[in-house]
This record gives structure tokens, C-alpha cells and sequence, in this order.
């Protein structure tokens, strides 16, 4: 456990609280303004920081003992890496797409069915893990464009899905192919920014 | 989000929900005959699936027959019956038999197997032939298990003493006397016929020549439209010429996509047959058929359908042989699935069904109204079908039209010229005769 103090971290711990928690109820409840409070421990646990708090005054051990709470900052939004997932299987279905179209070999036709039900199905679970991240407080507001794209990519792929349900050649060409391709191309834009459907809670950022 | 944002969301899943619907099958009397309506094919964003629900039939229920003829149940509780067969002493084999079950590919395969379960179609085969005598003359009747282990068999032909039956991979021979009951030979192999890998029409119907000489036996396509490669359509959608002493085959004709039934026509020797077409197209495509099956000639699968209506889910595409597409003889409407073809030999049942063929339409399960499942009579003058079909047995279907009974499968004469009929939802072979009998 090293005690350091970035002044930047400091920061966020205090945009945190404002932003809303159980710790901020102890704030408004304790006769002390936040300038009472510093930050004591920060301790790398891999995935996110664990950052102890403690009344300002204090000898170190006692600060040990009065830690009045503890704060997951950049703890990990759990629908993220799903949204991701599915969004590089139904990338991946443009892909043996586009291999069926030059080669017109059918395994390829079949794997894009399979990549577009997969990809489906991660997305499907991620959805469920951003209603957790919100209900568990780690997702900050809907970050509303790259909602509206995931959400149209999904979309269009459950079309694409029904479309690589016919058989042979039609099951790609033209209109599979093309539902494809502009799903991948607003999936690289949800990609680039950062595959979270939300903003940060600590910083308001997308994570 | 406000509803602005979401406007492109909304209209997206309307386009879907009615895309969903598809659309309905029209008349089927405008596809019977040689000139059918073909209107222009569609592209589905939903595969159609339409398949009624399987009731078992009640105590007392049965198929409905045409006016001067009854209908009985002959044996019951059958292990999936399909091909029939009588033999000269009047017993009656009875092929009891399903596919020999496919690995799903896709998605798709998933839930089209489990709706298709939902009419029947997925209860296990006996995979064996059963000998069914008639009581009668002091006879009390018999049912006994002829033939057992056998490998999804289907056609079944007696020659002199050899009894041949087409399982789906391989013609078998067994030595026949007359009046046997069970045969326990394993059988001989006379020729090997296209199966797996995947056998996605797996019946093999087998009809002989008149001198006796050659087989002949429909094998299916190995797809519905060519969904699971080229390579392994080699060699199928065909009709095969067997030499029946050496087992030597060729093809005889070819671009059938799935003939489930042959027999040739009795004045004229000629072979005919009938063909299920391919699925997905529209409710009004493509008419399955009942044609005359000339040497060498190319019925069109999977490149085009009826002649030289070319079907683009086909890549590549090949125009040469589009051109030399045979158009069939005379079509039975769309997706009845047409399993069975049978020449009248005199008339037995009525002078109307003196010369023709019937054939049994085991139903269709991608087109809404539902078509087929009945036994239709189509006329025949100087060799060639004419007119339109005759139902004969219906009554398959609830009045509802959402269940099913029973649906008809392999015919026969038995010896009597009473008119059999398999059934492979019912599991039972109903007995079609005339009301007043000498005849």
C-alpha cells in the first residue's frame, strides 16, 4: 500500500462525490465540508483502483482506522466488453461475407450465419449487463451516439440474420452483404469510441 | 433519447414485421397442367414455415373419399410407414422408414427441423418392412416384421424371385418364395446410391422396366437450392438406370431435384415421375410436377425451373444448360409434395380412374393456405396426363386447417385393385374401395 496523492486523483475522487453515492450520503449527513476529507491509500488492484478516505488531522494509523469509505474508480463497466465481443463477430461476418462473394464457396455463407447469431446473442447479453452497470451505479448517462450506433448495428444485423436464413447465392449477395457493410462501418465508429454504450460516473468521459 | 433519435429504429422493425408476413398462396387450379402460372419469384426476409399441427386421428375418424368409394383402416400403429408394395400372392409390404436424420448447418436448420417436428415429420422410422395379409376366405389375417434393419429404405421392387429394396445408400436383394413371411437373409448389395455426407433428401424411389431388365431409381437433391455446396450435389437430383443383374448405373436424366416417385406409364412403357420442386421463391413457386423422364434429358435444377425460368440464388449461373432445360409435363400446383406415383391398372375402383395415375401429396410446409395433402387422380389419354386432378382422399387435415391427421404417402393396388394408402402421421394404411364391390 503506497500513500501518493496526484493532485488529478484527488480530483475525481471529489467529482465522484458529486456526482452521487452511498459515500456522498455520509457527506451530507456528516457536519464536515469535503475540504475535511483527504485521500489516504490508493491501491492498484489490477482492473481498478481502490482509494481509501479519511478525516484530514489525523496521525496515519489513526487515518487507517477512521477510513470513512472506499471509492472503485474506473471500475470496469461490465456491458463494455460484450458490446465489444459481439461488435467483432458481427465485423467478422462482413468478412467471410465479402470471401463468399469472390469465392462462392458455401462454408463461408454459413460461417457469416453463424457470426451474425453469435454476434446477436453477446449483444443481447451486454444489453442485460448495462441495465446491472446502471443499476449498480457504474455507468454514468447513456453516451447517446454510441448507443444509436451499436443499436443500429444491431439492428441491421438481426435484418442481415434473416437475410443469410435463404438459400445460397441471395443469402449474401446483394442485400446480405450490404447489411454487413454498414454494420461494420458503424461498428469501427462505436470501436473508435471506445465501445461503452456510457459515460464515465467519475469523470463524465467516455471511459 | 427523444423520439427523433429513435424515428430510424422504428421504421427499421416496421420494414421487418412486414416483411414477416410474406404473402399468400393463390389458387392452386391455376397451376395445374402443362402451362402454369408462374408469377415472379420473391426473396424472403422470413423463411415461410407454415406447417399444421399433428393430432393423432380418433376411433372412428378417417380420410374423406370421393363419391362410390369407402375408406378403412387396414393396420395401425405403424413405426412411420411410407412406400407400399403388393405382392403377387396379395400380401402387402409395408416400408416403414424416415430420414436417416441430418446435423443442422446453419441457424435456420435448427429451427426449421423443430418446426417441422411439430407435423410429424420428425418421428422415427422403423427402418424395416412389414408384411400385412389380408383377412378374408377363411383367412385371419397377419401382420409380421418381413424385413428388419434396414437403412432408411424406401423403394421396394420384386422381380421373378429377387425382392430389391432401395435403402438410402445402397439397392439390396433379397431371395423371395412365395407366400414367405420373414425374410432373414441380411441382404446383397447390387449398387451403391448417393447418401451422405448430409442425404438431405434421402428417399431412393425405384420402379422397374417392363422386361425386367433395368431399375430405376430417383435420388433427391442434396439441398434445397444448392445451400450446401455444388460439390456435393455430384451425381444427385437424377434418376438412375440400374442394370439388375450387374448393378452397372448410369444417369439416366438429371435437373430432378427430388423424384420420390417413379413408374412407368403401363400402354406406352414410358417412365414418368414425379418431382418435388424448390422452396422459398413464393407460395406459388415453383410447381411441383409430374413428367415423362426422356433419356439423357435435363430438367433444370438447380439453375432454372419450368423450362428456363432461371433461379438467381444459384451462383454461378449456367446459361448452357438453362438452355437445354426440359419443361415437365404437367403440374400439381406448388408445394403439395407430391411422394408417390401410381398407374391405375383397369378400373377397379371406378370406370373414371380406368386410365390415369394417382398421387399422393404429403402437404406442404412453406406456404400459407396450406396445399396438398390428399391423394389426387390425374387422367391420362394416349400416354400423356390431361385435364385437371381429381381428389380422391382428403381429409387429412382438420377443419381448421391448423392440425393435421395423417398424411398420405405411399400407394398400391392391393389384390383386390382396392386403392392403399400410406399414411405417416397417423401411422396407419387406409383401404380405399368401391362402394358397390364388382366393379
Amino acid at each position: 500500500m503506497a500513500a501518493v496523492s496526484p493532485p488529478s486523483l484527488v480530483l475525481e475522487i471529489i467529482i465522484f462525490f458529486g456526482v452521487g453515492s452511498d459515500f456522498q450520503k455520509q457527506f451530507e449527513s456528516a457536519p464536515l465540508a469535503p475540504v475535511d476529507y483527504a485521500f489516504i491509500a490508493q491501491t492498484n488492484l489490477g482492473n481498478h483502483f481502490q482509494i481509501d478516505i479519511g478525516k484530514l488531522g489525523e496521525t496515519k494509523d489513526a487515518q487507517m482506522q477512521t477510513t470513512t469509505g472506499q471509492v472503485r474508480v474506473g471500475a470496469r463497466l461490465l456491458h463494455r466488453g460484450f458490446i465489444a465481443a459481439g461488435g467483432i463477430l458481427l465485423i467478422a461476418a462482413f468478412g467471410t461475407d465479402y470471401i463468399y462473394y469472390t469465392t462462392s464457396l458455401w462454408q463461408w455463407a454459413n460461417f457469416s450465419a453463424w457470426l451474425i447469431t453469435a454476434g446477436l446473442i453477446v449483444i443481447g447479453i451486454a444489453v442485460v449487463l448495462l441495465l446491472i452497470d446502471f443499476a449498480t451505479g457504474r455507468a454514468g448517462r447513456l453516451d447517446k451516439g454510441s448507443f444509436m450506433l451499436v443499436a443500429a448495428a444491431a439492428l441491421l444485423s438481426l435484418a442481415n440474420a434473416f437475410v443469410h436464413s435463404r438459400d445460397a447465392w441471395t443469402s449474401v449477395v446483394p442485400q446480405g452483404i450490404l447489411l454487413s457493410a454498414v454494420s461494420t462501418i458503424l461498428l469501427i465508429i462505436a470501436g473508435a469510441r471506445g465501445w461503452s454504450l456510457t459515460l464515465s460516473r467519475a469523470t463524465g468521459d467516455r471511459p | 433519447m427523444n423520439a427523433t433519435s429513435l424515428r430510424p429504429i422504428a421504421a427499421l422493425i416496421s420494414f421487418m414485421s412486414l416483411a414477416a408476413c410474406g404473402s399468400r398462396g393463390g389458387d392452386p387450379a391455376r397451376q395445374y397442367g402443362s402451362d402454369p402460372y408462374l408469377p415472379e419469384p420473391q426473396q424472403y426476409l422470413l423463411p415461410p414455415m407454415s406447417v399444421p399441427k399433428a393430432i393423432d386421428w380418433q376411433a372412428g375418424e378417417t380420410p374423406t373419399v370421393s363419391a362410390g368409394l369407402k375408406v378403412e383402416a387396414l393396420a395401425t400403429g405403424l413405426e412411420h410407414p411410407r412406400t407400399l408394395y403388393t405382392l403377387p400372392n396379395g400380401d402387402i409390404l409395408v416400408v416403414e422408414s424416415n430420414s436417416p436424420g441430418t446435423e443442422p448447418f446453419r441457424p435456420k436448420d435448427f429451427i426449421a427441423g423443430k418446426v417441422k417436428a411439430r407435423a410429424g415429420a420428425a418421428a422415427r422410422g422403423g427402418n424395416r418392412i412389414t408384411l400385412l395379409r389380408e383377412a378374408g376366405d377363411g383367412n385371419p389375417g397377419l401382420r409380421t416384421v418381413f424385413i428388419d434393419h434396414l437403412n432408411s429404405p424406401y423403394g421396394i421392387v420384386l422381380v421373378g424371385d429377387t425382392l430389391y429394396v432401395a435403402n438410402t445408400d445402397a439397392i439390396l436383394t433379397f431371395p423371395y418364395e412365395p407366400g414367405e413371411t420373414r425374410i432373414n437373409s441380411p441382404g446383397a448389395k447390387l449398387a451403391d446410391l448417393p447418401a451422405g455426407p448430409i442425404d438431405h433428401h434421402w428417399t431412393k424411389s425405384m420402379t422397374v422396366s417392363a422386361d425386367g431388365s433395368e431399375l430405376y431409381v430417383g435420388v433427391g437433391s442434396n439441398s434445397n437450392i444448392t445451400e450446401n455446396g455444388m460439390a456435393v450435389e455430384e451425381g444427385r437430383a437424377a434418376i438412375y438406370e440400374v442394370d439388375r443383374l450387374t448393378g452397372a448405373k448410369r444417369i439416366f436424366a438429371s435437373g430432378t431435384r427430388n423424384p420420390t416417385g417413379v413408374a412407368f406409364e403401363p400402354q406406352t412403357h414410358q417412365l414418368f415421375a414425379v418431382v418435388n420442386e424448390r422452396d422459398e421463391i413464393g407460395p406459388d413457386l415453383v410447381p411441383d410436377y409430374l413428367t415423362s423422364i426422356r433419356q439423357g434429358g435435363f430438367y433444370g435444377w438447380p439453375y432454372s425451373y419450368w423450362g428456363n425460368h432461371v433461379d438467381i440464388r444459384v451462383h454461378p449461373q449456367r446459361p448452357d444448360l438453362v438452355a437445354q432445360a426440359i419443361k415437365p409435363d404437367y403440374g400439381l400446383s406448388s408445394h403439395v409434395a407430391p411422394l408417390s406415383l401410381l398407374f391405375s391398372e383397369g378400373q377397379h375402383l371406378s370406370p373414371t380412374f380406368a386410365n390415369g395415375a394417382f398421387i399422393s401429396e404429403h402437404g406442404s410446409w412453406d406456404r400459407s393456405p396450406l396445399n396438398g395433402y390428399q391423394v389426387i387422380f390425374v387422367s391420362f389419354m394416349d400416354g400423356r396426363p390431361v385435364g385437371k386432378p381429381m381428389p380422391v382422399v382428403t381429409g387429412f387435415l382438420g377443419k381448421d386447417n391448423e392440425t393435421v391427421h395423417g398424411r398420405p404417402v405411399g400407394l398400391a393396388l392391393d389384390r383386390n385393385g382396392a386403392l392403399l394408402v400410406a399414411d405417416d402421421v397417423g401411422n396407419t394404411v387406409w383401404r380405399v374401395s368401391a362402394t358397390q364391390p364388382g366393379r
